[in-house]
């Protein structure tokens, strides 16, 4: 497997405290990854450095060999048009544009993009697309937002507890999806979560506790996201 | 970047209230600008045109120049105040908009296409303003330019402006807001997207909230929760400092140039008994055969407070009830003795000269220096008094010589005003500062009133999410509004006594700059009504602030929060 991304010695200081306390982990391509912990473990703040959304007070974030610590604001800013997307709990759908507009400011100009109606048809919105989020549902605001973070096709997709606020039946429709599309374009996958069933279906689970990992695993045995059982 | 500028155009555009209020406040700048400036510029180029001018052709082209100051001077201070309304609106609108601009962040849009984006956006409400503000300032014009034609009986007079003032309204109006913009950016610029979409929800507590809660506890405030809710956020009470000042200066700076007038034409008035006013070519020496007041004037230089000031000076002999001198409080002056002279209330207003100061007075290129004994509240316009005998030996003419009469009957030869022309001169100058001063006072009071009404919606929309949740706690409006809305009022009060004091003062400062740029005296008057009124306004402002308020909050259901 091929580290695409690479954390070295990361801390992170909110005012005096601190939340990540020196990981070092490598990303590898095609995997679909879960953070698992609990509230206030540091998972969403390791991710949002991850993904280049906080910058780390101490360390370095490596993607290919390039040094993405030291990037310029523009440098960093097309490599988040380009190659990285993110998905987030509260969705962050921008509420005056409609679903298609919604999912076609996530093309870079720079770069080509996936096939918009196939992406669409594989997430199930092709029906809403004249819609605007006010008008949807939770579900289908989410797949909004994945298909937003995936039309780019990034080599990256980053994922901030993107279930929190969704039923079991749409949760299992997203995570199924997200993997579906690991597979088909090829897109390493970070998710942070405190549900154990999600991390079951991933290919490897990172564990946090105290802004530390404490845990590192690669699943050899994945359920489908249809097997999760929801408590 | 179609669909970045489609959405963030939506989102401004949300902000109804506050996007025409932006817009109408250029156009009010661009509006008290051109309506100047279309009166003048036309017939400015047409006098500067004429071999030789009229007597008053030139004072009209005085006047002219006069006006122009006080054009740029209102219009940069409108635009001044339209920075400040445009830095309340982003301040506002960054906040609140802290979640999108992170996602827009995240998905990759540079903070420079962002803020080229608001710079774009006030570059557009400021051509629009200055565009429907020059039309305005056309038709607005016609008042000026016939209020000039009977001050200055002038004919043939043109609306017209000058491609520089149309540089200055369009792009240099749109260069200060634009920058403006670009600075207001920064409550964004170099924000981590991490940061911006977590908002608040970072660790501890806010510091400005420990802060506002020792200011609390210190106040001797029987229910702390509410003022510690408004003080929490010291830029929002920062903004409610700022617009009260604002709306004070516009309210005081409008009363005050109204009542110049007026204070103007009784100083020219009172204790001036005589029926006529002749000056003589030349120097006079025969006894007049009527009880007049036979006077010396000349023109003389003088230094005060640093600059090079032209005056005339009067020499008098004696005094008698065809004029009688009086001090600031209304008692008579006697003669001015030798050495010493009684100054104008513009010299003590405007230069600080004082009673006791001594003067340089410069006659004939010569250097005197005199003793200040006191200020002639009645004194002629641009004049000081002193004693005849010494200045008819520094002009080096027999004593006795005089070259004007105060006088209540018509003395024979010279040139001689006679009290209907006088009053008549007096009156139209003050129909034509009314004309222009009650227009910026207008709209000096429109704009206040917009920034105060701003200022506090802002607030109240700093508490719209607590209201949103007390609400769905079950308390009743009643209670939301004890909690969190009430408790502006005392504090808009509070900052009104802080701030009424400091506004005279800056008035003053304003009126003194003006005097001095435009070279005429205009004194300073206001009243324990105007205060009143203001403080009523302010009251009455606030009041439609909170229903305004009240009425989007009715229209916010739970769900949508």
């Amino acid at each position: 497997m091929k580290a695409i991304l690479k954390a070295e010695n990361i801390t992170k200081d909110f005012e005096k405290e601190r939340v990540i306390k020196g990981i070092s982990l490598d990303i590898y391509e095609n995997t679909f990854t879960v953070i698992l912990g609990p509230s206030g473990s540091g998972k969403s703040t390791l991710l949002n450095i991850l993904s280049g959304l906080i910058r780390p007070t101490e360390g370095n974030v490596k993607y290919g060999d390039e040094m993405m610590t030291s990037w310029s604001e523009r440098r960093l800013a097309d490599w988040k048009r380009t190659e990285a997307g993110n998905i987030f709990q509260e969705y962050l759908l921008l509420e005056n544009l409609t679903v298609e507009e919604n999912i076609k400011i996530g093309i870079s100009p720079k770069k080509g993009s996936l096939s918009f109606e196939r992406l669409v048809r594989i997430l199930e919105i092709d029906d809403i697309l004249c819609k605007f989020p006010a008008q949807l549902s939770g579900g289908q605001k989410q797949r909004t937002a994945i298909a937003r973070a995936v039309i780019k096709g990034p080599r990256l997709l980053f994922c901030d507890e993107v279930t929190g606020a969704l039923d079991e039946e749409n949760s299992k429709k997203v995570v199924g999806l997200l993997h579906d599309l690991k597979s088909t374009f090829g897109i390493a996958v970070l998710f942070t979560t405190h549900n154990q069933q999600i991390a079951k279906t991933a290919d490897r689970i990172l564990t946090m506790k105290n802004g530390m990992v404490y845990q590192d695993v690669f699943n050899d045995d994945p359920i489908t996201a249809d097997a999760m059982i929801w408590g | 970047m179609r669909l970045l500028y489609k959405q963030l155009t939506k989102e401004v555009l949300r902000n109804k209230v506050f996007v025409w209020l932006l817009f109408l406040l250029v156009f009010l700048s661009e509006l008290s600008f051109y309506f100047v400036k279309f009166s003048i510029d036309g017939n400015a180029a047409v006098l500067e045109s004429l071999p030789v001018l009229s007597a008053n052709q030139l004072q009209y082209k005085n006047a002219l120049a006069s006006n122009t100051s006080l054009a740029y001077t209102f219009f940069f201070s409108m635009l001044g105040l339209a920075c400040f309304v445009f830095f309340m609106f982003f301040y506002h609108f960054f906040g609140s908009n802290a979640k999108n601009f992170g996602c827009l962040k995240a998905l990759g849009f540079t903070d420079r296409s962002l803020c080229f984006y608001f710079v774009l956006f006030t570059a557009g409400v400021s051509f629009a303003g200055s565009l429907i503000g020059l039309a305005g300032g056309y038709f607005l014009s016609d008042i000026l330019v016939m209020a000039n034609k009977r001050t200055y009986s002038v004919t043939g007079l043109i609306k017209g402006v000058a491609p520089f003032s149309m540089v200055v309204g369009f792009l240099g109006a749109a260069a200060i807001l634009c920058l403006n913009a670009f600075l207001c950016y920064f409550f964004v610029r170099g924000k981590e997207p991490g940061a911006l979409i977590a908002g608040r929800k970072r660790s501890g507590v806010r510091k400005t909230l420990l802060i506002a809660d020792g200011i609390v506890k210190l106040l001797p405030v029987k229910n702390k929760f509410p003022l510690r809710i408004a003080l929490r956020k010291p830029l929002a009470v920062f903004l409610i400092f700022g617009a009260v000042t604002a709306f004070n200066v516009c309210i005081i700076l409008g009363q005050s140039l109204n009542f110049s007038s007026q204070k103007v034409f009784d100083s020219q008035m009172l204790g001036h008994n005589y029926d006529f006013d002749t000056r003589y070519p030349a120097y006079m020496g025969e006894l007049l055969p009527f009880d007049g007041l036979p006077y010396l004037y000349h023109e003389a230089g003088l230094m005060a407070g640093g600059y090079e000031i032209e005056q005339t000076i009067i020499g008098l002999y004696h005094l008698n009830e065809v004029y009688e001198l009086q001090d600031m409080d209304m008692k008579p002056l006697p003669l001015p003795e030798a050495g010493s002279i009684y100054i104008n209330p513009g010299l003590a207003e405007v230069y600080g000269v004082r009673k006791g100061d001594s003067l340089s007075v410069f006659i004939d290129g010569r250097k005197y220096i005199f003793a200040v004994a006191g200020v002639a509240a009645n004194a002629k316009a641009e004049s000081i008094l002193a004693n005849a005998a010494q200045l008819a030996e520094i002009m080096g003419i027999p004593e006795g010589t005089y070259n004007g009469v105060w006088s209540m009957e018509k003395p024979a030869g010279g040139i001689t005003t006679d009290r209907e022309q006088r009053i008549l001169r007096l009156e139209k100058d003050a129909v034509s500062n009314n004309t222009s001063s009650v227009i910026n006072q207008v709209i000096g009071g429109i704009i206040g009133g917009i920034l105060l009404f701003l200022a506090i919606y802002v607030n109240f929309q700093d508490n719209k999410q607590d209201m949103v949740i007390l609400n769905l706690m079950g308390h009743s409006p009643k209670g939301i509004r004890r909690m969190l809305i009430d408790i502006y009022r005392p504090i808009l009060w509070a900052v009104f006594f802080l701030t009424i004091v400091p506004s005279i003062y800056i008035v003053k400062f304003i009126q003194r700059s003006l005097s001095v740029s435009i070279k005429d005296y205009i004194p300073f008057g206001t009243n324990a009504a105007v205060i009143v009124l203001i403080f009523i306004s302010l009251n009455i402002i606030y009041s439609v602030g909170q229903s305004v308020l009240f009425s989007i909050i009715g229209k916010t259901s739970p769900g949508k929060s």
